[in-house]
């Protein structure tokens, strides 16, 4: 496999190589007059360039253990995240013919947490469920009624 | 004003029930986030940030520096006694603060921590108040050429003082800056990188990658490597030092407080550093160094004194020339910005309230802290034994609708899951995210005060070096990028991890 580090590197490449062309519109300008693709330009290129050396190293890196051990938690709590993101309001992503009804933040919040819960091996998951269940409705009580925020409890069932 | 007026309206200011109470929420909540595992001062601060949006300016400010400094002192009672520094700057306090804790001195060691820090915070308070005023008529006169190099110079430093790789520290702060240029321009009604993405026209919220960066990724990384901190502790026994213990311990406070408060005084992240440069001190004065790691006071002393008075003293760079010198203080700037506030010079003339209060607020906050936490430590302890299963959910939680309820956006959480799984990946890597931070709040307005100084030289890059001040300050850049290579080559041993 791949040293991670360099995997990363090759990232910031990518990325420093995307903002070189999609700036390559806006004109450098002039030393007296700099134009709109001067900064960005120059942050891409140095960023290519201090990414090269991580590139041209070779083997293993130290850390490549840390990454793979934390793939699983990263990953889970960023699709907890997502989902929250998805169903708060709703979302449809109508090339996949997916839709998803907006279900307010106690039930976005209940799937959130239960989805988190893959980021442990050893998850219990009924004691997680009821805290899944307990702590958004709790959260979400206390944002609309006691701080005046406009948080939507259940659209569905209530219409708010 | 004088110094004293302005010390009294601070003090008023403060001592007002609200801000009192804000002062006591926040050093409690930064005590319990110092204790508890997997959360620290960054993360709680930037989930907090949505919640600051319903208080007043100044208290919101007075709360989170109270996290902040709260938080330090948490740190060193996990340090002390069961070998886990709940924070980076509590690292140096576990060499002899343990050691005296098996030895049955934890409580004297608690005590001298809390001392230290107090006294050190009182001084600091003094030295800001007798510093930000000139500071801050000085920071008046600087026009794009000197803010320029001010900014280029917070930006070396942070990169210069960050753990490990300096390679890995600058690509981070260059993705933070290029991350600065996505959205509008700042000096033409162009959109820049956003790929028709309507949601960042106005380029990434700051809370929201804060968020993603320091609380998601945090959650990931502690499930990661989870620590055991259920390990028990040894007895407390007497909580004050003796007079004899005391007097040992003054010079040591006191030199720590002066270090400290020079290096939080600079950008870069002194809190941080000025324990280790403390305990070097301490160490090298010494007349019998093999006491050093077994049990030494002195080695508690000084080093707390030096990371509460740098905690505290990196207020002025934010509050008088509007330059964050650390991730938290970015973070802090993000709070002033969230209620209208302009952090820099002209806080000082135009906010004065806010000012002196929060720096007031510090004096309070580390009188209330040395009161609450000595009699409290057995609850703080007691903490240690939280199940994370328990806490990651509701931090999960407490991210995703903090970030959401900023605008009511679900874009805003997405974001801020995409910033946290980057975050981890490359925290994992050895890249981290302060100096990504850093890139993000200072980019645009190094491009802008870079593109007004070629504007207003009509071209000429001497016009960088007409300037004193801009030359004294670009030097200086130059000194610590330089220093920090040479470091690198001689493979000394890297600092601890600057945040959270």
């Amino acid at each position: 496999m791949p040293a991670a580090n360099r995997l990363t590197a090759v990232l910031f490449l990518a990325i420093a190589l995307i903002a070189f062309v999609n700036t390559w519109q806006f004109s450098l300008g002039t030393f007296d007059e700099p134009g709109p693709g001067l900064f960005p330009k120059l942050i891409a290129g140095l960023l290519a360039m201090l990414s090269m050396p991580l590139i041209a190293r070779k083997g293993i890196s130290a850390n490549d253990g840390d990454f793979l051990r934390l793939l699983r938690p990263s990953l889970a709590i960023f699709a907890a995240a997502l989902v929250f993101a998805a169903t708060i309001q709703g979302s449809s992503l109508a090339r996949f013919g997916i839709g998803v009804p907006a279900l307010g933040m106690p039930a976005a919040g209940t799937l959130a947490l239960l989805v988190s819960g893959l980021a442990e091996k050893r998850t219990r998951w009924v004691r997680l469920a009821i805290l899944a269940t307990l702590l958004p409705l709790g959260f979400s009580v206390i944002l609309r009624f006691a701080l005046g925020q406009p948080v939507t409890l259940a659209p569905w069932l209530l219409g708010y | 004003m004088d110094m004293i007026s302005n010390i009294e309206l601070g003090l008023w200011t403060a001592l007002t029930p609200e801000n009192l109470s804000l002062c006591l929420l926040g050093c409690l909540i930064g005590t319990l986030v110092g204790v508890l595992p997997g959360i620290g001062p960054g993360a709680t601060i930037a989930m907090l940030l949505p919640v600051t949006f319903g208080l007043p300016a100044t208290g919101a400010m007075v709360m989170l520096a109270g996290i902040y400094y709260g938080a330090q002192y948490g740190g060193s009672t996990t340090a002390i006694l069961v070998k886990i520094p709940g924070e980076a700057t509590s690292l140096v306090t576990v060499f002899d603060g343990h050691a005296m804790a098996k030895l049955g001195k934890a409580g004297v060691a608690l005590g001298i921590a809390a001392i230290a820090s107090f006294i050190a915070g009182t001084i600091t308070t003094l030295l800001i108040a007798l510093l930000a005023a000139p500071l801050s008529v000085f920071a008046l006169e600087f026009g794009p050429v000197e803010t320029f190099a001010l900014l280029l110079l917070g930006l070396s430093c942070v990169v210069a003082l960050s753990q490990g790789s300096l390679l890995k520290a600058a690509i981070m702060a260059l993705l933070g800056l290029l991350l600065s240029t996505i959205g509008t321009d700042p000096m033409q009604p162009l959109q820049r990188l956003t790929f028709g993405w309507t949601e960042i026209a106005d380029g990434f919220n700051f809370v929201v990658v804060a968020m993603g960066l320091f609380g998601l990724a945090e959650i990931a990384n502690s499930l990661a490597s989870r620590e055991d901190r259920t390990q028990g502790y040894t007895r407390i026994g007497r909580l004050l030092p003796n007079w004899s213990e005391f007097k040992k311990s003054l010079a040591p406070i006191l030199r720590g407080t002066f270090l400290g408060s020079a290096l939080g005084f600079l950008p870069g992240n002194g809190a941080v550093v000025a324990p280790f440069a403390s305990y070097a001190v301490e160490k090298g004065l010494a007349h019998d160094r093999e006491r050093f790691g077994n049990g030494a006071i002195e080695g508690i002393a000084g080093p707390e004194a030096a990371n509460n008075a740098a905690a505290q003293a990196a207020f002025v760079p934010l509050l008088t020339l509007g330059i964050p010198p650390n991730p938290i203080m970015a973070l802090m700037m993000g709070a002033m910005i969230l209620h209208g506030i302009v952090p820099g010079p002209r806080v000082l003339t135009e906010q004065p309230e806010l000012f002196w209060g929060v720096v007031a607020s510090m004096w309070i906050g580390n009188l209330m802290l040395l009161v609450i936490n000595l009699p409290l430590v057995g609850v703080w302890v007691r903490l240690l034994n939280v199940d994370y299963k328990l806490l990651y959910p509701a931090i999960v939680l407490f991210c995703c609708a903090g970030v959401y309820s900023l605008g009511s956006s679900p874009a805003d959480v997405a974001q801020m899951a995409a910033f946290g799984f980057l975050g981890t990946i490359l925290s994992a890597n050895g890249f981290e995210p302060a100096p990504l931070l850093l890139g993000l709040v200072l980019g645009r307005p190094l491009e802008e005060k870079l593109r007004q100084s070629l504007e207003l030289s009509q071209g000429s890059v001497s016009s960088f070096l007409d300037s004193p001040i801009a030359v004294v300050l670009l030097v200086l850049s130059a000194i610590a990028i330089v220093a920090s290579v040479l470091r690198s080559m001689q493979k000394l041993p890297s600092r601890p991890a600057t945040l959270a």
